[in-house]
């Protein structure tokens, strides 16, 4: 095969993995960033993009690639050993929380994480539980149950706060 | 939610947002291109792993880090896989009820989640499924092959941090119609997992690496994949169990295999998730299930109010749900012709039925059935016009072919 085939061919991957990284980017960001706040969401998402263009040969077909990328970015990663992202799973940051009511910062970041996940998407990022549950690649039943039980710890912990 | 509360929330996502914006694919490139090379220094364990002998394997009973417990039961005919999960003795009297909130116990706040179950207590049993498909564990797939010979079934444990890990099992009975000895368990066995793979306890021991391809041909855990697994097989009085990772340490799945053993049914009971309904909690969890819902006449809801199986709370108001659904669609069977009032009345509202009522915005096959029989407006999710046979099939009620879905 000639280079300027070659060229023309990695050219046209190029072209399909930029329209799939403008078409997944935002929700797999968002998704991301809810589970694991602001910074390692982004790095996360940056990870799993990655990841999906040294796999683009299998990503591009999937059917859900967002909910597959949204593991690589939970778990993938840890495969490297030399990483330049440093991850706090399950940790929010307090800084990245800052300026909002303590409180409500505080309550979230003690939320099991697939509360948070949920929790965050539904309430602080306005999707429908059944975007989240295809996102997730969890039932709709789930989706509810993680958010009614992450609305009551919630509230109760607000409510224990504002008690005291 | 309070509307001070969902200020707040909308407020932290645009906060979060902003410090998040969105990632180009020149960054993405460059990313990829700086952290090749320091991954050359892992490539070469990826593509020429050490192998670890069984007797080192034996020897590891706790993961270098983190407490990861495996356990399989074939003689109690129960397997379990779980450690550092709260005790049942926690649970309220009415966790399991529908509606209630369990405490939040247990699951996520494990140190490293909890389990991955499937009681095969009785090939005569039907099957049962532990179901928990949120980020913890759970257990899916289920078949039967033919008469009850076979039953298999996957716990899948899946943590953001750990990665993967798969367990199957395959168990027999006695008219499994190839001899369980230990040549046609390790056929069966690479004929199952598609790769090489091995047995021990009684039979050749070591831990493999599987790579090349896998059972649908497509290439595995090669030099470039992000996702390495490994595999392990065992037998066990009768039972052939699997065990298979993603993305986790080879010490922690060294670890995890080591550390499988039985337990008893006691133990079992006790281990599975909190939100999971326990067979002396079943009839109660039925009954909720099935107030207020039309039942043909003769449905007989005693099987599934007394079944031994334990299932997700969800698993359950489905298993009711849809014994019902399909028990009117044996109605309109049996009416033969055009859909009965009776039938497209009481499938009309199923969404109010306690079993489905928190999915009743979904837009799920069987709301799509059951909105057609009551619409009488009998078109499938394929579009083709849809008989009796195709919705049975659709639903999947005991009885008619299923249908593909998708």
């Amino acid at each position: 095969m000639k280079r300027s085939q070659q060229n023309a061919g990695h050219d046209e991957q190029l072209a399909g993995f930029d329209e799939f990284v403008g078409r997944v980017e935002s929700r797999l960001r968002v998704a991301l960033v809810a589970t694991y706040g602001a910074h390692d969401g982004r790095a996360a998402t940056v990870d799993a993009l990655s990841w999906a263009w040294e796999h683009w040969a299998q990503i591009q077909w999937m059917d859900n690639p967002v909910g597959y990328l949204f593991r690589v970015g939970q778990s993938a990663t840890r495969r490297y050993v030399v990483r330049p992202i440093p991850f706090e799973r399950y940790e929010l940051s307090a800084d990245e929380l800052l300026g909002m009511s303590t409180e409500l910062a505080e309550a979230i970041k003690r939320l099991p994480v697939q509360q948070r996940t949920v929790v965050m998407l539904v309430h602080a990022f306005g999707w429908s539980q059944r975007d989240v549950a295809a996102t997730l690649e969890i039932t709709p039943s789930t989706v509810k149950a993680h958010l009614d039980r992450a609305l009551t710890r919630l509230n109760n912990d607000l409510e224990l706060r504002d008690a005291r | 939610m309070p509307a001070d509360l969902e200020n707040d929330m909308n407020e932290l996502g645009a906060r979060l947002l902003a410090e998040a914006p969105p990632v180009t694919t020149d960054e993405v490139l460059r990313y990829t291109a700086e952290r090749r090379s320091p991954t050359t220094t892992i490539d070469p364990l990826i593509t020429n792993v050490p192998l670890t002998d069984i007797t080192d394997i034996t020897s590891v009973r706790r993961p270098r880090r983190r407490s990861v417990l495996v356990a399989s039961v074939a003689a109690a005919s129960v397997f379990a896989v779980g450690v550092g999960i709260a005790s049942r003795d926690d649970r309220e009297p009415d966790e399991v009820a529908i509606g209630a909130t369990p405490s939040p116990t247990s699951l996520a706040s494990a140190p490293l989640g909890t389990l991955a179950t499937e009681v095969v207590a009785d090939l005569a049993w039907p099957p049962r499924v532990v179901f928990d498909d949120g980020f913890g564990w759970m257990i899916e797939e289920l078949i039967e092959d033919g008469q009850s010979l076979v039953e298999t079934g996957t716990a899948f444990y899946r943590n953001p941090e750990l990665g993967e890990l798969v367990v199957n099992y395959l168990r027999s009975g006695d008219e499994w119609p190839v001899p369980m000895d230990d040549d046609s368990i390790e056929v069966a066995t690479i004929s199952m997992l598609g790769a090489d793979v091995v047995v021990y306890g009684g039979t050749p021991e070591s831990l493999e690496w599987p790579t090349g391809t896998d059972s649908d041909g497509s290439a595995m855990n090669q030099p470039s994949d992000a996702f390495v697994s490994f595999e392990a097989t065992l037998k066990y009085d009768g039972h052939v169990i699997s065990v298979a990772s993603n993305g986790v340490d080879q010490d922690d799945f060294v670890a995890a295999v080591a550390g499988m053993h039985p337990v008893t049914e006691e133990t079992f009971q006790a281990i599975v998730p909190y939100d999971h309904v326990l067979p002396a909690d079943r009839a109660r969890v039925v009954d909720a299930a099935l107030s207020g819902v039309p039942l043909p006449d003769g449905f007989d809801a005693e099987p599934i109010r007394s079944s031994v199986a334990i299932r997700s709370l969800g698993g359950v108001n489905n298993e009711a749900g849809y014994a019902v659904v399909c028990a009117w669609v044996d109605v309109w069977s049996a009416a033969g012709g055009a859909v009965p009032d009776d039938v497209a009345t009481a499938l009309a509202g199923i969404r109010e039925w306690p079993a489905f009522v928190t999915e009743r915005g979904s837009g799920s096959v069987l709301f799509q059935i059951t909105d057609a029989i009551g619409s009488g407006e009998l078109i499938g999710p394929d579009g083709a016009v849809m008989t009796v046979e195709t919705a049975g099939g659709w639903l999947e009620c005991d009885g008619y072919e299923p249908m593909a879905v998708g």
